[in-house]
């Protein structure tokens, strides 16, 4: 089978030149023990939770390794912008190395802009409300609806953690209303005890929001907790139909339903007319390579994110296996070299490039190489395989859909974005 | 029996006052229909069909003989199928569908963030210097549509232009540098000495005159393109019978004299290409340049072109101008400046796609919009907007009735 290289060392420093956001895992440590959570026994692919805190030095130093690319190439961009996001385990854990962050940072006075997220179970809101108000730190809160719907967000004790977090939310845009209004946010887990619509209608009507909403994550899962995770699991698109006003439902979801997502996926993918940007558009050069690309639905490392986590492992995101490192922060030293980054990653895409360019359904793929298994021969292999795949049936599908919907048409053009 | 007339993704459709105009650029099939005599039926199908609700689909029966005439030769032509007219059938009318197209982000700040995450650098195509002097008013000679020296006291630095070019440079961009000469001086040797890296990059400008051959000759030596621009206003016998001037020239055009001074000189062994430039020319224009409706119809646009001219203008797309005063400009008109030189390149690039002075006009203005036309002309030009018209083509409404394959 032919090996290529899909990205070269060159493309590791363009992204980190480019790099759009810096995330630290600032402790494994959790205030609660949901039952879905990604880092708990349902789950082998992440390292073992010890109640560790990321040291300041670690921050300090990955922070001056990226300051000294940063002062040495140019982004082409006109303003340089990085979002440094804290995530756990629960972030508010460990406000020290938050606080000692942002006052390095701001302490560097670089040309660039420093913008900050985290996302918070907001266990400890009430504590840390006004600081973050201040430093308008963009706040995702994770909440999954009303106090039975929130019923697999529990404490170690097992005990509800709706009303302390229901509070603290209360209380946060109560105290900083303009703060709320802007830079806050909810994300919520579809499961057994809830339902996209109850989800909306509850986080509306009480906070003036709507959610982001995602199922269960499939991935990593132990095989011998499947049943565990069925029990819980609940599929979106069969949530929406579910719903009372499924058609309001869908128009407010937009690209958020799945039908509509798959029409515009249809032109993203298929019609010839998408062009990722201005560059693609006027080069002409459009779908080079891109029909070829083992996974399709892979990102180039750091070309969105990079993350590291509470041990110091340097990983391209934060959603895939922890065993995907591609460095090493120490509090004294970096460890990354970028040939081996896009030979790692070029080595993960070739595992499946030959099943990949048998596939039917590769144009219409969307599949990242880490979202892919490994079988019993120890052998990479994508579930989502097809040896058939009926463009034909799938355009047919989308007319209908268009043809009862055709406003979509025009919103998918105006309000384009990476899906 | 009613049925309906789906056309394929790849047909454009324009339904203007005076005529439509469907044309597949996978087939090069035009099909024109004048709506001055046309009866009510099919003027109501084909408003249909335009309807962007509709997506390219209109409902018809068998009695009316031109809407079964038209249907019958887009189906026979790949440009469209009947299906029942109950059928969910519809079509996805070719369009352009960019990732963070400004047209559609109006808020200021969502503008200005949807710039911030471009590699604007990237866009970049060529920066003009104009290095000005050679002459001791402050006041600018007018630039021509092309890479024309401007004359006046003020002159741009070498210094300036070297950062300049070193920023683009850095930050990988596939920029083309083009320096025009007023005037030879002692910096511009050292400038070309200093980029002789990149000198596949840069090309020189300069007008023809004796003064310019040693230097011409020292910038090929350094394997710098250089371009000798003759201007038929100057005399220039000197030019025939001297070989040391056969070198890749621009033959400038006003008129029909030029033109034909142009082809009678028959110069082999050169590389000569002619420039038409707008300068009080307009009979001109209107005689040998101006499209004409059958130079269109002979035409075959990819989709790609007709997408490009929807959305951006070919003419200036990527491209600085940068006057002997500083100011740098997105348009060789040099009459909006979106910077001046000191100022980040990104940041001025910037401004331009915020504010859309140049690089996204579009054919939109009043007579284009009623044009079948409109998408197919060439992007709006500098020369249009000299000569005072509002379009590059010669005649707007002189087509005839019938259909066109």
């Amino acid at each position: 089978m032919d090996c290529k290289n899909w990205v070269s060392d060159k493309h590791i420093l363009q992204n980190l030149v480019n790099l759009g956001n810096l995330c630290f895992e600032v402790t494994d440590a959790c205030n609660l023990a949901c039952h879905y959570c990604v880092y708990r026994d349902l789950y082998l692919d992440h390292d073992e939770r010890t109640g560790k805190y990321m040291s300041f030095e670690m921050g300090k130093t990955i922070m001056n390794y990226l300051a000294s690319i940063w002062s040495s190439k140019l982004s082409g961009k006109p303003k340089d912008i990085t979002t440094v996001s804290f995530y756990g385990g629960e972030p508010l854990l460990n406000m020290t190395f938050i606080t000692n962050m942002i006052n390095y940072i701001t302490s560097l006075n670089s040309k660039r802009e420093f913008r900050y997220g985290m996302t918070t179970n907001a266990i400890l809101l009430d504590r840390y409300a006004d600081y973050l108000a201040d430093k308008n730190v963009q706040l995702t809160i994770s909440l999954d609806g009303d106090e039975m719907a929130s019923g697999h967000r529990v404490n170690h004790n097992e005990n509800s953690s709706f009303e302390i977090v229901f509070r603290n939310i209360k209380n946060l845009k109560e105290r900083h209303p303009a703060y709320f209004d802007k830079s806050v946010q909810f994300n919520s887990v579809l499961h057994n005890l809830n339902d996209v619509h109850s989800i909306r209608v509850f986080i509306f009507k009480e906070f003036g929001k709507y959610p982001s909403i995602s199922a269960i994550n499939p991935r990593g899962l132990d095989p011998k907790k499947e049943n565990e995770f069925m029990n819980m699991y609940k599929e979106y698109s069969k949530s929406i139909y579910e719903a009372p006003d499924i058609d309001k439902l869908r128009r407010d979801l937009f690209y958020y339903d799945p039908l509509t997502r798959r029409l515009a996926q249809e032109i993203i993918k298929l019609s010839g007319n998408h062009y990722e940007g201005y560059l693609d558009f006027i080069s002409n050069n459009k779908n080079t390579n891109r029909n070829y690309f083992p996974c399709p639905g892979t990102c180039i490392p750091f070309s969105r994110k990079l993350f590291i986590t509470v041990n110091g492992k340097i990983l391209q995101c934060e959603r895939i296996g922890q065993e995907n490192q591609l460095g090493t922060v120490t509090k004294t030293d970096v460890k990354l070299d970028y040939s081996y980054v896009a030979q790692f990653f070029n080595n993960k895409l070739n595992e499946l490039y030959g099943q990949c360019s048998k596939c039917a359904a590769i144009d219409f793929c969307n599949t990242c190489v880490y979202n892919t298994s490994i079988s019993e021969f120890g052998n990479r292999y994508c579930k989502n395989f097809k040896e058939k795949f009926d463009y034909s049936e799938l355009k047919k599908e989308n007319r209908i859909y268009l043809s009862k919907h055709p406003e979509l048409y025009n919103k998918i053009a105006e309000t384009l974005i990476l899906i | 029996m009613e049925q309906k007339c789906v056309l394929s993704d790849s047909t454009f459709f324009w339904n203007k006052k005076a005529h439509a105009l469907f044309y597949t650029p996978d087939i090069n099939r035009y099909i024109i229909l004048d709506k001055d005599n046309m009866d009510n039926e099919l003027y109501d199908f084909l408003k249909q069909l335009s309807m962007p609700f509709n997506l390219g689909t209109a409902k018809f029966n068998n009695t009316n003989k031109s809407i079964n005439t038209l249907v019958e030769q887009l189906v026979k032509n790949g440009m469209a199928r009947i299906v029942d007219s109950n059928s969910n059938d519809c079509a996805m009318p070719p369009r352009p569908f960019i990732n963070g197209d400004l047209e559609y982000i109006e808020k200021p700040e969502a503008r200005t963030d949807a710039i911030n995450r471009i590699n604007v650098m990237s866009l970049l195509n060529s920066i003009d210097f104009y290095i000005g002097g050679k002459t001791p008013s402050l006041n600018y000679t007018t630039p021509l549509q092309m890479p024309y020296p401007i004359y006046t006291k003020m002159k741009l630095k070498y210094n300036d232009v070297t950062k300049i070019i070193e920023e683009c440079e850095s930050s990988l961009s596939s920029c083309t540098y083009r320096i025009i000469l007023s005037e030879i001086e002692d910096d511009l040797i050292v400038f070309a000495k200093k980029m002789v890296n990149i000198k596949n990059s840069i090309s020189f400008y300069m007008l023809f005159s004796r003064e310019i051959i040693s230097i011409k000759d020292f910038l090929m030596s350094l394997g710098y393109e250089v371009i000798v621009l003759r201007d038929p206003q100057i005399p220039f016998t000197l030019f025939l019978s001297d070989s040391r001037f056969q070198t890749n020239s621009m033959f400038i055009i006003r008129c029909i004299n030029d033109l034909q001074v142009f082809h009678d000189m028959n110069i082999r062994d050169t590389r000569m290409d002619p420039v038409v430039v707008a300068d009080k020319n307009l009979d001109f224009y209107k005689d040998y340049v101006f499209i004409t409706e059958e130079e269109l119809l002979q035409s075959t646009p990819s989709k790609q072109l007709i997408f490009l001219h929807q959305k951006i203008n070919l003419n200036n797309w990527g491209r600085l101008y940068i006057h002997p005063n500083g100011q740098i400009y997105s348009s060789s008109e040099g009459k909006i400046s979106i910077g001046e030189v000191g100022l980040p390149i990104a940041k001025v690039i910037s401004k331009e796609l915020y504010n859309n002075y140049a690089w996204r006009k579009i054919r939109d203005n009043k007579i284009c919009e009623d044009c079948v036309f409109q998408w197919l002309c060439p992007s709006p030009s500098v020369q249009e907007r000299i000569l005072g018209v509002e379009t590059i083509c010669n005649k707007h409404n002189r087509y005839d009735y019938g259909i066109n394959v």
